[in-house]
């Protein structure tokens, strides 16, 4: 009787190996067909927009993905860092703040935006506690719709599961967005600039998804 | 309920695509600060953020460069700068004049039309730059866009203002008050490639004006903090 359930067992975990692999495998394939990826808005504001290519060393630090790099500035010098990742390279992307490794996440939620969920991290600094980053995450269909990723901000385990399967059953293009900010030290709640980050990002997901 | 195999099939996809996908680093996640309903006040009447009766003044204390000077900010009246009607505020170090900033109220606005650091000549702001409406939220962002001109020559310009936090301002010896925070900047872009800035914080209370100031002064920052006021 044990042999035969640990026969079945072996059996079921062979098959899901398969089947992991083959979702895998398919759901990459499928996304590698996406050229897709959201271009923002020029202005938002009194924001205006510029393009960041990026450095040898920070492609190969952040995996080698696919991605356009974009900063807002404003007229108070304030900036405002947007990543969009092609969902070719989605897995091998890598955390921006976590990789700098004085980063790491401290606090995380999923907020409400218009067009859809994001997931909102705070990033801090271990060498200086009053270092910080808030970054906003969020997959982007090019219907506009947008989903929530993962709360460390990489995304998880489930999150790939999730979206694999999501891109087998409903095989439209998206990217994945990261949108970021340095927590100025006089904004002690980070209150200011969670405001200024919901403004690029609604922007961002308002007119995005349309281009 | 869950079958058998089911239960089986969880553990077993999640080790899989472990193997695939590389364990993520796990982390104990806490909710981030929500706003206080302090912030989400709108400040009702801009007017009496920044009272310009004649002879009011404001005395700070500015440190530059490891030396402490004493500023003294008065309201000097009226004034008519860039064409239009204003209350000039003058600030005098040691008795020489620093700077100059010429304010004014206009359809439930306080705007900054004007600002110089000598007697001779003004930077006039066309359009006034907005620094707080009547009914605004923090976090509330004016665009500006228009002209710099000085001495007869204008340039292309564009801009900022933002009430962004309520803060508690302790002050030397006139007391501790909860003042809205304000920033503002002005960049002009030169045809050298470099560029004229006008960037500077105001710290608000009503009824009394500043209680802190802070103005770019080339690349550092230079914070002026209350040590007592006059309203007579």
């Amino acid at each position: 009787m044990e042999v035969a359930i640990t026969k079945r067992k072996q059996a079921l975990i062979v098959v899901l190996l398969i089947a992991t692999v083959a979702i895998q495998a398919v759901a990459i394939r499928v996304r590698a067909h996406s050229m897709f990826r959201v271009r923002p808005p020029l202005f938002i504001g009194a924001w205006e927009i510029k393009s960041i290519p990026l450095s040898s060393e920070a492609m190969s630090a952040l995996g080698n993905p696919i991605v356009d790099g974009w900063n807002y500035s404003n007229a108070l010098d304030e900036a405002v860092t947007i990543q969009v990742i092609s969902p070719d390279t989605f897995d091998a992307y890598r955390n921006p703040p976590i990789l700098t490794r004085f980063f790491t996440a401290a606090a995380s939620k999923e907020v409400a935006s218009k067009p859809g969920g994001m997931q909102q991290t705070t990033f801090a600094a271990l060498a200086d506690a009053e270092s910080k980053i808030l970054m906003m995450t969020w997959l982007q269909q090019k219907s506009g719709r947008c989903k929530p990723v993962s709360s460390s901000g990489d995304p998880s385990l489930m999150d790939r599961l999730r979206i694999n399967i999501e891109t087998l059953v409903q095989p439209e293009p998206y990217c994945l967005v990261r949108v970021y900010m340095a927590i100025p030290k006089w904004d002690q709640g980070g209150q200011q600039t969670q405001r200024t980050l919901r403004r690029i990002v609604d922007a961002i997901q308002t007119s995005g998804g349309n281009q | 309920m869950m079958s058998h195999s089911l239960r089986l099939m969880l553990p077993g996809m999640i080790v899989v695509m472990s193997m695939l996908t590389g364990c993520q680093k796990s982390a104990s996640y806490t909710s981030a600060a929500k706003p206080s309903n302090e912030n989400d006040k709108p400040i009702v009447d801009c007017s009496v953020m920044l009272p310009l009766k004649t002879s009011f003044s404001w005395t700070f204390e500015t440190k530059v460069d490891q030396r402490t000077f004493t500023d003294i900010a008065t309201v000097r009246g009226p004034i008519r700068v860039g064409g239009g009607d204003a209350n000039l505020v003058e600030t005098r170090r040691n008795g020489q004049l620093v700077l100059r900033e010429a304010y004014r109220y206009a359809k439930g606005t306080l705007q900054l039309t004007a600002f110089s650091t000598s007697a001779k000549q003004w930077v006039v702001l066309d359009p006034p730059l907005t620094l707080l409406k009547d009914g605004a939220q923090l976090g509330d962002e004016y665009k500006w866009s228009g002209q710099l001109r000085i001495d007869g020559k204008s340039i292309d310009a564009s801009g900022l203002s933002r009430p962004s936090i309520r803060e508690a301002v302790q002050t030397q010896s006139a007391g501790r008050f909860s003042g809205v925070r304000i920033d503002s900047g002005v960049s002009a872009p030169l045809a050298n490639g470099d560029h004229i800035k006008y960037q500077t914080t105001r710290w608000l209370a009503t009824g009394i004006g500043f209680i802190r100031r802070e103005y770019l002064d080339r690349t550092a920052r230079r914070q002026s903090n209350l040590i007592s006021f006059k309203m007579k």
